[in-house]
């Protein structure tokens, strides 16, 4: 049992290097290789579009499957492949190709290490290992920004794809570390508990029905609307600031949050299993608020770095309590990465408006216009978490999981 | 590498995924951009005789004579990495007049793109191959304003070396 939650842990952590890469970074790829402006943007929201589109039948795919292990590693196969696709053949076709590969790829994998995480500790300790997750993921995040900087920098940037690649032979070791004997599906499916194919007998759209996963939903999406373009536009202010040392300003605005995160993360889990989920779930949601009107009252780049920090609570709180609580509505029904899906669209797409919405508000009325505006979408979500989204904990586990 | 039934099929294929108007105009892009890269503005010097040209002649350059400059790093001269080349302005005479770098950021967090006068460039080329020099420092470049493509209605800021003369005002970004 210990070796597959050692691989679970190492899982998360050479998982996180899937991100970093395949941001931002692949513009600054592109646009060395020569691309225009416009061919990058289109590449780009190839990916964006497929991100969305992806999310529910991916999450749908992981509840299908019987082994979530092989669906973990053919994502991460496919990743490998568009990293490959990325270093190798930078014209348009192989590069959207690759970005829609990466996009349908990520839609499977983070619900496939949620439910292989659910699997192996089942409901009573999934907070604790969540919090564990949140943790290597933080840390794998942290080395990826660090590794890529400097492969980026001293190698050049094809070899940051190539790097990618072959980090994902770690995460696949990872997974074979993960033994199937340790994976019960029966402490998922405890009550029911039907012998043969657990995932398809149980399954019921008897969650759709629960307002809880709707009115989650709802506030993480305008979570992701308040936070998504908080970095990007903060960082185009210490560009605009700071001369030299702009971009180790940056880097550091990226990787102390990470840091943070990596602290904190075990304690959220435990606390959400204390405490409940709605009182972490408030503190998450109202660093973003904090942080918004925070950049916009001290617009210099080095206390940026220290408001950054309240980025790290907001990343470890959303991170743990995403899986959290959708595990928490749909328990039992079978249907759990699916609605991992409906919640990752929400999220997704409050994300892509946040970027839009807020880069408008930065050029017509300057970037403080923008932060407040984000504090105040951000105060908005903190509230309807507030009203609306109950707690789902659940109080008396009968006979749950042990 | 572009054949031309290649590039039709990506482009109905793009066409048809899912990919808005947008994408289509940017895929036009591309493909101007890729038929920019075939061997056109060749100086006709030396007709080739060529009969599958119809007339036009054709000139080989050795490959350190010309250079593609999307994408091309920029170095001020103490050194500093200014960030790349993503496109270049002309005036009304077909003469280059801005360069846009991408500037500064982190993983391509926190870049913008900043147009400069292409006087300020220096094209090192010949002995230092794959950079362009610029007279301009990063704490010249990093208050000047941003260049926006979309801002049809603006007036495009160009940020320049100050003459030596000084009848032409230091650059003075406005915000």
């Amino acid at each position: 049992m210990t070796r597959s939650l050692r691989g679970l842990d190492w899982l998360n952590f050479f998982v996180a290097n899937f991100q970093t890469g395949f941001g931002p970074f692949i513009s600054v790829y592109l646009t060395g290789v020569g691309w225009t402006q416009g061919a990058i943007g289109a590449a780009l929201s190839a990916g964006t579009v497929a991100g969305m589109v992806s999310q529910v039948p991916g999450g749908m795919l992981v509840d299908a499957v019987r082994s979530k292990r092989a669906a973990a590693a053919a994502a991460i196969l496919a990743i490998m492949a568009s990293a490959l696709l990325i270093a190798l053949w930078p014209d348009l076709l192989p590069i959207a190709s690759a970005e829609v590969l990466h996009a349908f790829a990520s839609s499977v994998l983070g619900p496939a290490i949620a439910a292989l995480s659910l699997a192996l500790v089942g409901h009573s300790a999934f907070g604790e290992r969540l919090g564990r997750n949140a943790r290597y993921l933080a840390i794998g995040n942290a080395f990826a920004a660090a590794l890529m900087g400097t492969f980026g920098y001293y190698v050049g940037e094809r070899a940051v794809f190539l790097l990618t690649a072959a980090l994902g032979i770690p995460a696949l070791a990872a997974i074979g570390m993960i033994r199937n004997a340790d994976l019960s599906s029966a402490k998922i499916h405890s009550r029911p508990a039907p012998k043969s194919k657990p995932e398809t007998i149980g399954w019921s759209w008897r969650f759709l029905k629960d307002p809880r996963l709707f009115a989650y939903a709802a506030c993480a999406s305008l979570f992701q609307l308040a936070n998504a373009a908080m970095l990007p536009i903060a960082a185009g202010m210490v560009t605009k600031r700071a001369g030299n040392e702009a971009s180790l300003v940056i880097a550091a605005c990226i990787v102390a949050p990470q840091a943070v995160a990596a602290a904190i993360s075990p304690w959220v889990g435990r606390a959400a299993e204390g405490w409940g989920r709605r009182p972490i779930l408030i503190l998450g949601f109202a660093a973003v608020p904090m942080r918004g009107m925070l950049f916009a009252v001290i617009p210099d780049p080095y206390p940026m770095i220290v408001i950054q920090l309240l980025d790290g609570l907001s990343a470890a709180a959303i991170g743990i309590l995403t899986p959290l609580i959708v595990a928490d509505i749909t328990r039992d029904t079978g249907g759990y990465t699916t609605a991992l899906g409906m919640v990752g669209l929400a999220i997704g797409g409050g994300a892509t408006l946040s970027t839009t919405a807020a880069g408008l508000i930065a050029d017509h009325f300057g970037s403080e216009a923008a932060f407040l505006g984000l504090a105040a979408v951000g105060l908005c979500a903190t509230l309807l978490v507030g009203t609306v989204m109950p707690e789902t904990r659940d109080n008396n586990p009968v006979s749950g999981g042990g | 590498m572009q054949m031309p039934s290649v590039r039709n099929f990506f482009f109905n294929s793009l066409r048809l995924s899912l990919l808005g108007g947008g994408t289509i105009v940017a895929g036009a892009l591309f493909l101007s951009l890729a038929a920019a890269q075939a061997p056109s503005g060749a100086p006709t010097n030396q007709a080739a005789g060529d009969a599958a040209l119809n007339g036009a002649s054709l000139d080989y350059f050795p490959r350190d004579h010309l250079f593609r400059i999307l994408g091309k790093d920029v170095v001020s001269a103490k050194g500093e990495d200014m960030g790349r080349i993503v496109d270049v302005l002309f005036d009304e005479k077909g003469e280059p007049h801005a360069a846009v770098i991408d500037f500064g950021g982190f993983l391509g967090v926190g870049t913008r793109k900043i147009a400069i006068s292409w006087n300020a460039l220096r094209f090192d080329l010949g002995e230092k191959k794959n950079v362009i020099a610029l007279d301009l420092d990063r704490e010249q470049l990093k208050a000047a304003p941003e260049y926006k493509y979309a801002e049809s209605d603006k007036p495009i800021p160009v940020v320049a070396q100050p003459q030596s003369p000084p009848q032409e005002p230091a650059p003075d970004p406005r915000r």
